[in-house]
């Protein structure tokens, strides 16, 4: 596809100069020059550019325009043809530099077995018959041996590509294997979304920043994981918002705020619930919003700690139409009212303080407190001075920062993925939402909460591409795969466990947690078989027992939508698949065939590749439900189209319908149905009060500040208190997503080639570490091998390694050795894939570090 | 002859080893050297400095003779001239090895850029080496009459020895005193080419012309001195000893100079004390502090042992005393390029934050295993292949001139014979006995 | 008709994509780039720069910075830098015979010179044999070559403007691919220009000012509000 705006410029330009011979100046936002005399100088028609989507794994979902010659994509940049100016040029220095990778020097060739040890690298080449006859044989063997949920899918994230990881979803179904989901796998699932808004999670996109008076972000370096939005961060500023950055470490978002407050690690939940005590003792708080919105009314038992049911209380009865997935509570305004679950309209004289009596049923009487009470008094711990103590924020700053925050017009929330991917993440997640919506701002023009980690939101009902037939899907959460399973755990473990593997899009013999462990469970045998698709030879590909060779996103159909950014696109192939590489569609219709000739009519059979995608597309324009209604193929050739919300202009804000249009909570989180995550928050609220038995078991029920590692490393092993010091923090740089483009070669030359980890320089001069040297960070589990950078803006007693380094960089360890599959049982008290679930806390990880060579 | 024979071997030994070092470098391109995008001059460039500076020695001398009547030097103008001429064709010889595209070479004369101070140097360079061709040609003229060999001399068949004496003597005359000017003018114009860039604080001084002149003068002599007085030997060291002093002196004074204005520049330096400034003298002094003292404690040496009474009167201490300026002259010539491509010229100062001169990364030109490709410095040292290909232009001129002193006469003679010139000094044509 | 640019640090977010894009479409061969984002002050980009909590972090781009009294085209021997009409300096490449005088008088460090055959150095990176990436058509202006994605070896390069596009109108590849709009690009005899109307309603600099190499990169200052 020749680019249309591009033609058309040439075309004036060649117009204008005919007539008038001179310059005509600039024009347009991106300042286009129109020159008279270099006619000489026309693109050749040899050129070709084709629009397409780059997705890599960071919900960036940035359009690109592919420069191709000869059948070679020579370069790429941004195709900046999004409606709203703002949004263009949407793009950054991985994606600009994806032919490195298109062309590398690792790009797999040809369908590989592995004949040597496992992670050696020793295999034979072979046809894509034997290939695949070889892959089904043995998942076959496997399926029959341990039974088909035996098999593991990993296929990381549907908003990167509905057609070609649905391909890989579809036969899982069909197969009855496991599906790993990527947002818990990846650790991106913040688990106070479901506890406290009923969702998986939500984001308010980027544009609406502008409209955000007061940006506040805990522990999200915006400026490095979020390249082609992070300007809407610098232009709120330009354009009056104030910008706040909560950090311990001085980061780029930092430096482009007008206030960086720095805290001690993992010590957001007590600032946030301080700031919540100073808006609540002083009366900053939304009174109407918090009655209206939230489960702060209702009345909690003081005798058990649960919520009251109306269901329970003498004169009280839960409507009629309550379905059963929901719960009437009861709220308090001189009289006892039953509150209705799907309807938020309590009247606003209910009380939100004191206790009441209440006559329960069977005669008993007992006491009950509106949850605000509650929440009044357990804030009572959070005092500014004791916050000072907790946190290292003067308590004169935290007072400051609470009136600030709460005379915000329209202040917007943001809690970064580094932060949350903490054992504790979940409840510094429900402290720290306390801010906007106990001053109301949520469901408007820049307001709310966001997270922005993960490509996990699946913007469409996708089931008719998906699971073929509507079958049940097996879902295991990653992490019980390496920790095994638990006592209390809500998914169900395959009873022979995980034995084989197939692994797409994703890398986590390098890139998941303990990934030494899962490559000990191909060495012994515990994972009898692994097939990996990708591109290039990855680790993973290492580790496994068949590699196939797939494509790029320039050399295959595929239809894009990405959680932070609302628009749906397509990727159209640029150039034709290099070597002997196959869409993963094809590869899985292939294996369909050969596993069960059934299956293979669910994947257009006799349609070339690119043309079966299309017909995907179609499908799931026709069945996607309202978000794509009326979207067609056609206008996605065209262009990016956006998607469709409730909210004005299709803005993509958090609850608006839920704040606008009163409907409860939760909005349906897709794939999921209304049922699966309504139960998270029964109220039909939001939720600061969890009255389940764990939760208030663990003293969680309200959120509260609970210092790292306690529950985690020290009770795993006491010692760990003396010998690690450095708590181990893995952060994104710009240089990767994740670990694709950590063997792009321009990447590696702007960084030197040397993965590197972050110190303060007190902790490096105490260690004789200087800028630069080699350095050894390790703990019981495993080590990383990596280069010094002394930053006097990282906290004391912090390690920071920008991750996604393949071990082949590290001296063949995995960075990720380090960490451990802690299980919160909080995050087992519901199963819901992707959305309750346990989910990787990478960052809950101890460790020592000393000059290389040093080992005693 | 045996040793002119093992100088002449030598001088082509090292021409051939420069020469097919150079074909490698060819093949390869300069990545075989160790100049980098930050470091972008290097051995060559001081080497090709380095020649000019002792090409000015010959003129120098010789135009002394005719404007200043220092008689007493007369005797050495044609070893003078010899070895200005070959000096200049070493210097030409070492640029060419330092260009990326010596095959383009043309385009200097196809597309001179005249503000180039290159194009400049080229032109000046070029016209002293006609200069000191002619030199040594009239003054070789009546030899060749007389023995009826040489080149060029068709047009002297119908002249008699004494016109062809005549026209010698009077065109020796007039070649020297045009070739003082463009010997002064080879150093203003080398120098110009640092001194103008005003991106370069260390080059950037009007101090660096006159400064090279001194050098130049200091070098040319002592050149001129070392080869006379290895050609006259020690034997007949004596006989001359007027001369040799007088040269020695001049050395001596030259490096005075010298010494004078490398003073004032450090002076002002560090006197203004900016950051670049400052960091320049850091370098000189800390970082390359044992090259800067080569350059400065040899010639200092030099300059205080030709002045003295002993020192410019002995055989070894002038020998060595040449020898060590020669050094000392190089190691300036290898300075000129080692602070001022570690103080880039796009320096950061952070006001507020302590920071007064932070360097820009620039990148190397080169992706290697295990090294940078931004740098903040690059500490050059010149590899094997620089070495080798700058014995080049070393091997040339000792090719030249042994070669020279093996065909024909440039010592002074003796004894009294036929070809006496005015100042009772003479010629021979045995070379041989050298 | 003079192209400039202005350079908005307050709005660059360090992220290097218009070095990539410069390097990507320029067909720079490995080691070489012509662009370049630092954090000035900082051992290691995006690192803090101070102390004692007090800290920033300002990011710095340099390119040619497309002198109007440019050295580099002074200093070179046979003209093979040159300033076209519109203002842009540029290296004819079939021109130069790589003597590397530029590079010693650039006062900006961004002259690279090909010390190795391009073509070589990027086999050694492993690319696909045959492959070579960059805008694939070389460009003369007035047949004098000052674009090609196969750089002889010897010769020294440096930024053109992306002439290769903006000779046909577009901006160049750095400005285009800004994801920030940091870049602003235009005709600075342009008094309605976008870059002409920063340069006259707001504070700029220009790199080593004193120099007198005028410039025609500007950059705005990276500023904060006052509160």
């Amino acid at each position: 596809m020749k680019d249309r705006k591009f033609k058309l410029t040439r075309r004036q330009f060649i117009k204008g100069s005919a007539a008038t011979g001179v310059l005509l100046g600039a024009v347009g936002p991106a300042g286009i020059l129109r020159q008279s005399t270099a006619a000489a100088g026309q693109p050749s028609p040899d050129i070709k550019y084709v629009r397409t989507t780059c997705s890599p794994n960071c919900t960036g979902a940035c359009g690109m325009k592919a420069v191709v010659e000869n059948g070679q994509l020579k370069a790429i940049i941004q195709a900046a043809d999004y409606p709203e100016p703002e949004y263009n040029p949407r793009g950054c220095l991985k994606g600009l530099s994806m032919m490195n990778l298109v062309y590398g020097p690792d790009r797999l060739k040809q369908p590989l077995l592995r004949t040597g040890a496992p992670g050696k690298g020793e295999f034979k080449q072979a046809s894509w018959n034997e290939a695949l006859d070889f892959t089904a044989k043995r998942l076959k063997e496997i399926a029959d041996k341990y039974g088909p949920e035996s098999i593991g899918v990993v296929f990381q994230v549907g908003g990167t590509g509905y057609v070609q990881k649905g391909a890989v979803s579809a036969l899982a179904t069909q197969a009855g294997w496991t599906l790993h989901h990527a947002y818990d796998m990846n650790g991106d699932l913040p688990m106070f979304w479901p506890m406290t808004f009923g969702v998986q999670t939500e984001e308010l996109e980027p544009l609406e920043w502008l409209n955000s008076t007061y940006i506040a972000v805990f522990g999200s370096n915006l400026l490095a994981t979020r390249l082609p939005d992070a300007h809407f961060f610098v232009v709120a500023r330009n354009r009056g918002a104030k910008l706040a950055v909560f950090d311990p470490n001085y980061t780029p978002t930092a430096s482009k705020a007008d206030e960086w407050v720095s805290l001690k690690p993992s010590s957001d939940a007590a600032l946030g619930l301080g700031l919540a005590r100073v808006i609540i003792e002083e009366k900053l708080y939304n009174g109407p919003f918090v009655k209206t919105y939230t489960d702060l009314p209702l009345l909690v038992r003081t005798d058990n700690g649960k919520r009251l049911k109306a269901d329970d209380v003498k004169g009280l009865a839960k409507p009629l139409d309550t379905p059963a997935y929901r719960e009437a509570y009861v709220a308090f305004n001189g009289r006892l009212l039953a509150v209705h679950p799907e309807k938020l309209d309590l009247p606003l004289d209910v009380s939100l303080e004191g206790e009441v009596e209440v006559e329960l049923k069977d005669g008993q009487k007992i006491k009950a407190k509106p949850g605000f009470q509650l929440l009044k008094e357990s804030l009572n711990d959070y005092a500014p001075g004791k916050v000072e103590e907790l946190t290292g924020v003067p308590q004169d700053d935290v007072v400051r920062l609470a009136r600030e925050m709460a005379s915000a017009k329209a202040l917007h929330l943001i809690y970064g993925a580094s932060n949350y991917q903490w054992y504790h993440g979940d409840l510094k997640g429900r402290a720290l939402a306390l801010i906007p919506v106990l001053t109301g701002n949520l469901g408007k023009p820049g307001s709310g909460m966001s997270t922005y980690a993960g490509q996990y939101r699946i913007r469409m009902n996708l089931a008719k591409w998906w699971a073929p037939q509507g079958k049940k899907q097996n879902w295991l959460p990653w992490l019980y795969v390496l920790h095994g399973p638990t006592k209390q755990m809500k998914a169900k473990w395959p009873k022979n466990g995980i034995k084989a593997l197939i692994v797409g899009w994703g890398n986590p013999f390098e890139q998941h947690n303990m990934a030494n462990k899962l490559r000990q469970m191909v060495e012994k045998g515990d994972l009898e078989f692994v097939a990996n698709l990708d591109f290039q030879l990855t680790t993973s590909g290492r580790y496994s027992d068949v590699v196939l060779p797939a494509v790029t996103w320039y050399e295959k159909t595929e239809l894009v939508a990405s959680p932070v950014h609302p628009y749906l696109q397509l990727q159209q192939p640029a150039i034709k698949p290099l070597y002997e590489g196959k869409p993963e569609l094809w590869i899985m219709r292939e294996l369909a065939k050969r596993l069960n000739p059934e299956f293979e009519q669910h994947f257009f059979p006799g349609l070339d590749p690119d043309a079966a995608a299309e017909k995907v597309i179609e499908l799931l324009l026709k069945t996607g439900g309202p978000a794509v209604e009326g979207i067609t193929l056609e206008q996605l050739r065209k262009g990016p189209v956006r998607v469709k919300s409730a909210a004005p202009g299709n803005r993509q804000i958090p609850f608006y319908e839920q704040v606008q249009l009163k409907q409860p909570f939760p909005p349906v989180s897709l794939p999921a149905k209304i049922e699966q995550t309504a139960q998270f928050v029964k109220s039909g609220r939001i939720e600061f009060y969890k009255d389940e038995d764990v939760m208030l078991q663990l003293g969680e029920a309200l959120p509260v500040h609970k210092p790292p590692f306690e529950e985690s490393e020290y009770a795993l092993n006491p010692a760990a208190r003396e010998k690690y010091p450095f708590a181990y923090v893995t952060r994104n740089a710009i240089y990767r997503v994740h670990s694709t483009h950590s063997n792009n070669v321009w990447m590696n030359e702007l960084q030197d080639g040397k993965p590197r980890v972050w110190l303060n320089p007190q902790d490096a001069a105490a260690k004789g570490i200087k800028d630069g040297d080699p350095v050894e960070v390790f703990n019981d589990r495993g080590k990383l091998e990596a280069y010094a950078v002394l930053d006097p803006g990282i906290g004391r007693k912090v390690l920071v390694f920008e991750q996604g380094w393949w071990s082949r960089y590290l001296g063949g360890t995995s960075y990720n050795s380090l960490t451990y599959p802690f299980i919160k049982p909080t995050n087992e008290i519901y199963f819901v894939p992707g959305i309750w679930a346990p989910n990787t806390a990478w960052n809950e990880a101890l460790c020592d570090v000393r000059k290389a060579g040093e080992r005693i | 002859m045996k040793k002119s024979s093992f100088v002449l071997g030598l001088g082509l030994a090292l021409m051939l080893t420069g020469l097919v070092t150079w074909g490698y470098q060819i093949a390869r391109g300069l990545i075989v050297t160790n100049m980098r995008n930050p470091f972008s001059w290097g051995l060559y460039i001081s080497t090709f400095a380095f020649f000019v500076g002792i090409a000015a020695g010959g003129l120098i001398v010789s135009s002394s003779v005719y404007l200043f009547n220092l008689e007493r030097l007369k005797p050495f103008t044609r070893i003078a001239s010899l070895s200005a001429f070959a000096s200049t064709l070493g210097a030409t010889a070492m640029i060419l090895p330092d260009m990326g595209r010596v095959d383009r070479i043309f385009n200097l004369v196809l597309h001179p850029n005249f503000r180039s101070p290159l194009v400049w140097d080229v032109i000046v360079i070029t016209c002293y080496m006609l200069l000191t061709f002619l030199s040594v040609y009239f003054q070789l003229l009546p030899d060749w009459k007389r023995d009826g060999r040489g080149f060029f001399r068709g047009w002297t068949n119908n002249l008699s020895l004494a016109q062809v004496q005549a026209i010698s003597g009077r065109w020796s005359k007039r070649v020297s005193i045009v070739g003082l000017p463009f010997a002064i003018l080879i150093h203003t114009v080398t120098a110009l080419i640092f001194a103008t860039q005003a991106s370069r604080g260390w080059w950037n001084t009007a101090i660096l012309p006159p400064d090279f002149i001194a050098m130049a003068v200091a070098s040319g002599t002592a050149l001129v001195l070392l080869i006379s007085v290895l050609a006259v030997g020690k034997e007949r060291f004596a006989e001359y000893q007027g001369a040799f002093k007088g040269m020695a002196r001049i050395v001596a004074g030259a490096l005075v100079v010298h010494f004078f204005l490398v003073a004032v520049d450090l002076l002002i330096h560090w006197w203004w004390g900016k950051p670049e400034g400052l960091n320049i003298l850091s370098l000189v002094f800390g970082r390359y502090g044992l090259v800067y003292a080569v350059e400065l404690v040899l010639p200092a040496f030099t300059m205080l042992c030709f002045f003295s009474q002993k020192g410019s009167s002995s055989f070894k201490s002038l020998i060595l005393g040449s020898s060590l300026l020669f050094i000392g002259v190089f190691a300036h010539r290898m300075m000129l390029m080692f602070p001022s491509f570690n103080e880039f010229p796009l320096s950061i100062a952070l006001p507020g934050l302590g920071i007064e001169n932070w360097p820009y990364p620039i990148a190397t030109g080169e992706l290697k295993e295990g090294m940078p490709v931004f740098v903040s410095s690059w500490a050059y040292t010149p590899t094997l292949v620089e070495y080798a290909i700058a014995l080049l232009p070393f091997g040339l001129v000792l090719t030249v001139v042994s070669l020279a002193l093996r065909l024909y006469n440039f010592l002074p003679h003796k004894g009294n014979n036929s070809l006496r010139g005015k100042s009772g000094i003479s010629y021979s044509n045995d070379t041989a006995s050298v | 008709m003079r192209l400039g640019m202005v350079i908005d640090l307050t709005r660059c977010i360090g992220c290097r994509s218009c070095m990539v894009a410069c390097k990507a479409h320029n067909s720079q061969p490995p080691g070489t780039w012509w662009n370049r984002v630092f954090t000035p002050g900082a051992s290691f980009h995006q690192s803090a720069v101070g102390k004692d909590g007090e800290f920033q972090m300002n990011f710095l781009p340099v390119s040619c910075q497309m002198c109007d009294n440019p050295p580099c085209q002074k200093v070179c021997p046979v003209g093979a830098t040159y300033t076209d009409e519109r203002g842009v300096v540029l290296v004819d490449y079939e021109r130069c015979i790589g003597c590397r005088y530029c590079l010693a008088a650039c006062p900006y460090g961004v002259r690279q010179f090909n010390w190795e055959d391009p073509r070589k150095a990027k086999e050694q990176a492993g690319y696909m044999k045959g492959y070579d990436y960059g805008y694939p058509e070389d460009y003369r202006d007035q047949g004098r070559l000052v674009y090609t994605p196969d750089r002889p070896r010897g010769v020294a390069e440096k930024c053109t403007f992306c002439v290769q596009y903006t000779k046909n109108g577009e901006s160049p590849a750095c400005v285009r691919a800004c994801p920030s709009k940091a870049r602003i690009f235009g005709d600075l005899d342009d008094p309605k220009s976008e870059v002409s109307r920063l340069i006259r309603e707001r504070q700029t600099f220009r790199l080593k000012e004193e120099l007198g190499t005028e410039p025609k990169v500007f950059y705005l200052a990276p500023a904060k509000p006052v509160r």
